[in-house]
């Protein structure tokens, strides 16, 4: 076998690796972030070739989830962007789970609705601190760590993005009284 | 009334719940993944997003030195800072006294020292001295154009400003191409064409589907502020489009689903006439319909929630609301198996 061939084999190699770990993470990210779910698995595959073709940069510092959902944000915007207008009915529904609550399914489509909006109204840093502390659970040293950025940036930013959170849900109470 | 704290919580509840990836799904992606590497391939979308740059790993020791390091420089910094303000402070002190102990009018008497050197200046009448004076009016009017400069942020910021407020004329306005009580005639036309896409066939005709481009393109333009051209660089974020007919769809839905829960069906049911009748193929068309047959029945009126509940079945066969329509109000014999 040549030289490149190994290559190929390493990086295939660790690119399994990375998906077998991240790849629960990444599909509900992308989910969340709007994509249909007949097109979540294609979206999968390209996330994780886009990880695959810059892996050489890649510094082993636990920051794997954050360019996950780097990427799967630029993924999701690329596909609800194409899709919007042929798939706007689809994709209203791309969240649901079969033979949900009407109520309970309501319920979560405007809550998506709401956060995704949220999201995309925020700078990429703050949506990121946002999404991977409140979504995903991730603690501020964890974010601070995978961000490469002080522990009072993303207190700061998770702070105003909070803030600024439950604006627009008092917001949305309010208009729905 | 829920407190806001609360239902931001909720909110965030709502959006976690999600089941995650199951096995089958995720060797499928495998196995596509491992051949298209193989395959060299890259992303089909072209994005390039690179990882987040980290600086050189350190160990926890150096670390440790590092902030001690930076601890005891500001501590030293802290401490000149302090001692010179002091000694500014105190110095100021005594200027004051000793001003206050001396109480000439010095200070308004004699003149500026810019103000001596023109007057100077003057008396030998020499235009290069003068000039040389003049050099504060000089630079009163270099201060001016520095405020110029300083007035050309708030235009540039003015000009991005611009552009955002551009790309929401174009959101609002492509907002009102769905919103059918902005334009009934034309989005009601739209709307039974694009059923007619989703409902008649895939292959429908290219020209058919320009026409709608056109007609959506046309509408944009007449519904804007102002007719402005797509920013190809930054298209606006589409992601939401139709978000503010949206948002009064599910204003009206919750105001049914709460007028349900209450134990109100009638109220629900005013709730849902109004939204058929505002938005009649409206992207929640098919919920409300739920919600419809759901009402009627808590009402009481078991006949027409499942006549309606048939027509819904029959319509929407694959309605990820089929099973819980057809439990609605069922009649005995359907509900046991």
């Amino acid at each position: 076998m040549n030289n490149r061939g190994v290559a190929q084999r390493i990086k295939t190699e660790r690119v399994a690796e990375i998906f077998r770990a991240h790849a629960d993470f990444t599909w509900r990210a992308l989910l969340r972030l709007g994509v249909p779910r007949d097109n979540a698995e294609d979206a999968l595959q390209e996330v994780f070739l886009i990880v695959a073709n810059k892996l050489d940069q890649y510094q082993e510092q636990g920051a794997m989830r954050a360019w996950l959902f780097a990427i799967a944000r630029q993924v999701a915007k690329h596909l609800v962007r194409s899709d919007a207008r042929r798939d706007r009915k689809k994709r209203t529904f791309s969240l649901l789970q079969r033979s949900e609550d009407p109520l309970q399914a309501f319920e979560r489509r405007e809550a998506v609705a709401l956060v995704n909006g949220f999201l995309a109204s925020l700078e990429e840093s703050q949506a990121m601190v946002f999404y991977l502390a409140e979504v995903e659970g991730m603690t501020a040293p964890e974010i601070a760590a995978s961000l490469d950025v002080k522990l009072n940036t993303v207190y700061g930013r998770l702070y105003l993005a909070r803030k600024r959170f439950r604006e627009l849900a008092r917001k949305h109470l309010k208009e729905d009284r | 009334m829920i407190s806001t704290s609360r239902y931001t919580k909720q909110i965030l509840e709502r959006y976690r719940e999600l089941e995650s990836l199951d096995g089958d799904s995720t060797q499928r992606v495998m196995r596509a993944l491992e051949r298209r590497i193989a395959n060299g391939e890259s992303s089909v979308l072209g994005i390039d997003v690179d990882p987040p740059a980290l600086p050189p790993a350190q160990s926890t020791f150096s670390l440790a030195l590092g902030s001690v390091a930076v601890k005891v420089g500001v501590a030293v910094a802290l401490a000149a800072i302090s001692i010179v303000f002091g000694r500014q402070m105190w110095m100021a002190q005594r200027t004051n006294e000793r001003a206050s102990s001396a109480p000439t009018s010095a200070s308004v008497d004699s003149p500026q020292p810019a103000e001596r050197e023109l007057m100077a200046a003057t008396k030998a009448d020499n235009s290069a001295q003068l000039r040389a004076a003049q050099a504060q009016p000089s630079s009163a009017v270099q201060s001016g154009i520095q405020k110029e400069h300083s007035f050309q942020a708030p235009a540039n910021y003015k000009r991005r400003y611009g552009t955002t407020t551009r790309q929401k004329a174009i959101i609002s306005s492509s907002e009102a191409t769905v919103s059918t009580h902005v334009i009934p005639e034309v989005s009601n036309r739209l709307d039974s064409l694009e059923t007619k896409q989703t409902n008649g066939s895939k292959e429908m005709d290219s020209r058919d589907k320009k026409i709608i481009e056109e007609k959506r393109e046309s509408t944009e333009l007449k519904t804007a502020a102002q007719p402005l051209p797509r920013d190809p660089v930054h298209p606006p974020p589409t992601s939401q489009s139709p978000r503010g007919t949206v948002d009064e769809e599910m204003k009206l839905l919750r105001a049914a689903h709460s007028a349900l829960r209450a134990g109100r069906p009638e109220q629900a049911l005013a709730q849902l006439a109004e939204h058929t009748w505002r938005f009649p193929n409206g992207e929640l068309a098919e919920q409300r319909d739920v919600a419809h047959i759901l009402a009627l029945c808590r009402a009481g009126k078991t006949e027409a929630s499942r006549s309606e509940a048939r027509r819904f079945l029959a319509a929407r066969p694959d309605s990820p609301f089929a099973g819980r329509v057809r439990a609605t109000c069922a009649e005995p014999s359907r509900i046991s198996p």
